[in-house]
């Protein structure tokens, strides 16, 4: 009796060989199977690799696909492009507001500074 | 996942050429793995251009998770086939592939005819197993995948793809036998 963990390596290293992958040092094992079993399943196994022959699609398939996807990806890309602030108006915005805050502080010295004088004069007279 | 590939994935989130890169690198298997489990091409491409389109769109949320890219379009396009089977069972529609594969092979030698029809039982009977048994065999026979990348794509350990393949083989031999009587 081939123990379990046996068989689901036997059986590995045989759907390997049915690959074309996977030289198995104990072929000689499973050119004679110790069981029935084993070999019942191993005949069933290049049935079914036989019967899951690859299928590739047709290129007039995968040619108007891969159009359709990458104009549609063109076009992300673009959108992203015009929604994502660039560096020339990133630094107008830093700009600006520097300029803003700069002047609102000249605009308050400028009061604080007035403000004072008078009050400076309406003592002296 | 290796580093070129994680690096393709994050440049295809933003760069059309990339993304272009990335599709012509899954999409033949994508499609033989819908194919497998559908049994027909109109739907093959029909799922397969599906697949894609959700993975274009949620490609920016995309999280690494140490397996190949694979997984994750494996993934979508089992889920799509999945759906595929659902509305399927309501419609009840049978694919010209298969009424092809399964029907009368006129002008054929006899001995050809009958493996054919033999190949046809046994696509049945792999296509009447539980989802996760077909990918297997899939990933491993028509994809030829090594033990360590199937473990990767099913989210499972490589003992556990052993167990799975031996139990399949069981289960595919049970079946097989059902239907002969």
């Amino acid at each position: 009796m081939v123990e379990e963990n046996r068989v689901e390596d036997l059986l590995m290293l045989h759907a390997d060989h049915l690959n074309g992958s996977g030289y198995m040092d104990n072929r000689d094992e499973l050119d004679r199977p110790s069981e029935d079993e084993l070999a019942s399943l191993m005949d069933l196994a290049v049935k079914v690799k036989r019967a899951l022959e690859v299928r590739r699609p047709p290129e007039s398939f995968t040619t108007r696909l891969g159009s359709a996807l990458t104009r549609a990806a063109f076009r992300r890309e673009d959108r992203e492009v015009l929604l994502a602030p660039t560096t020339s108006t990133r630094e107008v915005l830093v700009g600006a507001a520097s300029v803003a805050v700069a002047g609102g502080i000249l605009y308050l010295a400028h009061s604080l500074l007035q403000g004072r004088a008078r009050s400076t004069s309406g003592m002296t007279t | 996942m290796e580093e070129g590939e994680r690096a393709l994935v994050d440049k295809a989130r933003k760069d059309a050429h990339a993304f272009g890169v990335l599709y012509q690198q899954h999409v033949g298997r994508i499609y033989n793995y819908i194919y497998q489990r559908t049994g027909s091409s109109t739907d093959a491409e029909d799922l397969t251009a599906r697949t894609f389109t959700k993975a274009f769109v949620h490609l920016e949320s995309y999280v690494f998770q140490g397996v190949p890219f694979s997984a994750w379009l494996y993934r979508i396009a089992h889920n799509a086939v999945a759906n595929w089977h659902r509305d399927r069972h309501r419609h009840q529609m049978v694919s010209l592939d298969t009424a092809l594969d399964h029907g009368v092979e006129e002008g054929r030698p006899e001995s050809l005819a009958q493996s054919r029809e033999e190949q046809g039982v046994l696509l049945d009977a792999i296509r009447s197993l539980p989802a996760e048994r077909q990918q297997l065999l899939i990933l491993k026979f028509s994809e030829g995948l090594s033990n360590t990348d199937i473990a990767g794509i099913m989210g499972r350990t490589e003992g556990a793809i052993k167990s799975l393949y031996h139990r399949t083989l069981l289960a595919l031999r049970r079946e097989l036998r059902d239907k002969a009587g």
